[in-house]
């Protein structure tokens, strides 16, 4: 398998594919395509004109429906842990450019509002939302885009941004923390806070915010690993486990899902993820 | 002139209708010509005044409302990818935290 890789959405996107002569160019197009129309950073994306807009009702195009959409039914399945409407939280947390231009530690920072998606009505391709919410639409993004670009190339081929993985066929992939396992198909995604954290004030801050605060959240957890049928469904699911902390095992295994739980030297993997991998659930 | 009023009223009455299906006639042509010049008179708008009621924030034709249910991006958890062990096999992506 052969693999090529470039750089988007802020990640590294690779592309593992079963002939050299499949280009990659449809993907990075694609890739490229979302970025314009989500990035919170470019004034010109479609996301920062809807934040920017004081309308109350606002045309959004099918792409951006269709994420706005995935992100409220996300927030529906999880009870509002995984909100597309923190964009102002990460601002006020100090998230407010790309992450390799944040700046040291510059001082105190505010709490920003708690989630607010039950105020957001889409209607087709009519979004409209109350003064001062601020949309950020990157908890669903990166999957769906990792998702539709698998789909793009041939059976066998893996698509991975930022480590959330897609494939249509058999792959091996590497985990935090070391080990491996075969993804034989769906999407694989980890979320955490071990890469994207920064300092304000002498406090540790990082991008996955707790909607019930409107601040970054406190959990266990490093980093969290989900397998699902989607690379979509499998970030929507890790963020929400990394999220409830102590409960993200069993609400993974609730619903099914294979999860792994890297605290600093302690690997916590859920039933479904020991069952999935011929070992024994555990009995509590 | 007793055989007259009816007629009077009949009369009124029928005015009375003509008038408030012109009205409703009216009010709706206005708002489809509002809705409607909003909608075109921002192609792709890239400005907010604030003063539009509804303001377009993409440059797509516009032709298609999809219903909330037509979207199968996120249908919630209740179908999972199959994992498995890797065996001896050298790993060909990793998933990480971004």
């Amino acid at each position: 398998m052969s693999r090529s890789s470039f750089r988007a959405m802020g990640v590294d996107v690779v592309v593992g594919r079963s002939s050299e002569e499949i280009a990659v160019d449809d993907v990075w197009h694609l890739v490229c395509a979302w970025d314009g129309i989500f990035s919170r950073f470019r004034t010109d994306s479609e996301l920062s004109r809807v934040n920017a807009s004081a309308a109350a009702v606002v045309v959004v195009s099918d792409t951006f429906a269709r994420a706005l959409r995935a992100a409220l039914r996300a927030a529906r399945a999880t009870d509002g842990l995984v909100d597309p409407t923190l964009g102002g939280a990460l601002v006020a947390a100090g998230y407010d450019r790309d992450f390799a231009q944040l700046p040291g530690d510059a001082g105190a920072v505010d709490g920003g509002a708690p989630g607010a998606w039950r105020s957001v009505s889409l209607t087709g391709r009519l979004l409209s939302r109350p003064h001062g919410v601020v949309l950020d639409l990157n908890g669903v993004v990166k999957g769906m885009v990792v998702d539709d670009a698998v789909r793009l190339l041939p059976a066998g081929s893996f698509v991975s941004a930022g480590g959330d993985l897609a494939t249509s066929g058999p792959v091996v992939v590497a985990l935090p923390g070391g080990s491996s396992i075969r993804l034989e198909t769906g999407g694989l995604a980890t979320s955490g806070t071990t890469e994207r954290h920064w300092v304000r004030d002498g406090v540790v801050q990082h991008h996955l915010i707790d909607p019930r605060t409107g601040r970054p959240a406190r959990s266990r957890w490093d980093e969290v690993t989900v397998a699902a049928s989607s690379c979509l469904t499998a970030d929507v699911a890790a963020k929400a486990a990394f999220l409830l902390s102590d409960d993200g095992p069993s609400w993974l295994d609730e619903r099914g899902l294979p999860g792994r739980f890297v605290a600093h030297a302690e690997v916590v993997e859920n039933d479904a993820w020991r069952l999935a991998l011929g070992a024994d659930a555990v009995v509590s | 002139m007793s055989e007259q009023q009816p007629s009077r009223i009949e009369d009124a009455k029928r005015r009375a209708l003509a008038a408030k299906q012109k009205l409703v006639a009216a009010a709706a042509t206005a708002f489809v010509f509002a809705v409607g010049l909003a909608w075109l008179s921002h192609p792709g708008g890239s400005t907010a005044s604030g003063t539009t009621p509804v303001e377009s924030s993409s440059s797509d034709d516009g032709s298609q409302f999809p219903d909330e249910g037509e979207s199968d991006d996120f249908g919630g958890f209740d179908s999972f990818g199959s994992i498995a062990p890797s065996g001896s096999e050298a790993p060909q992506a990793q998933t990480h935290v971004s």
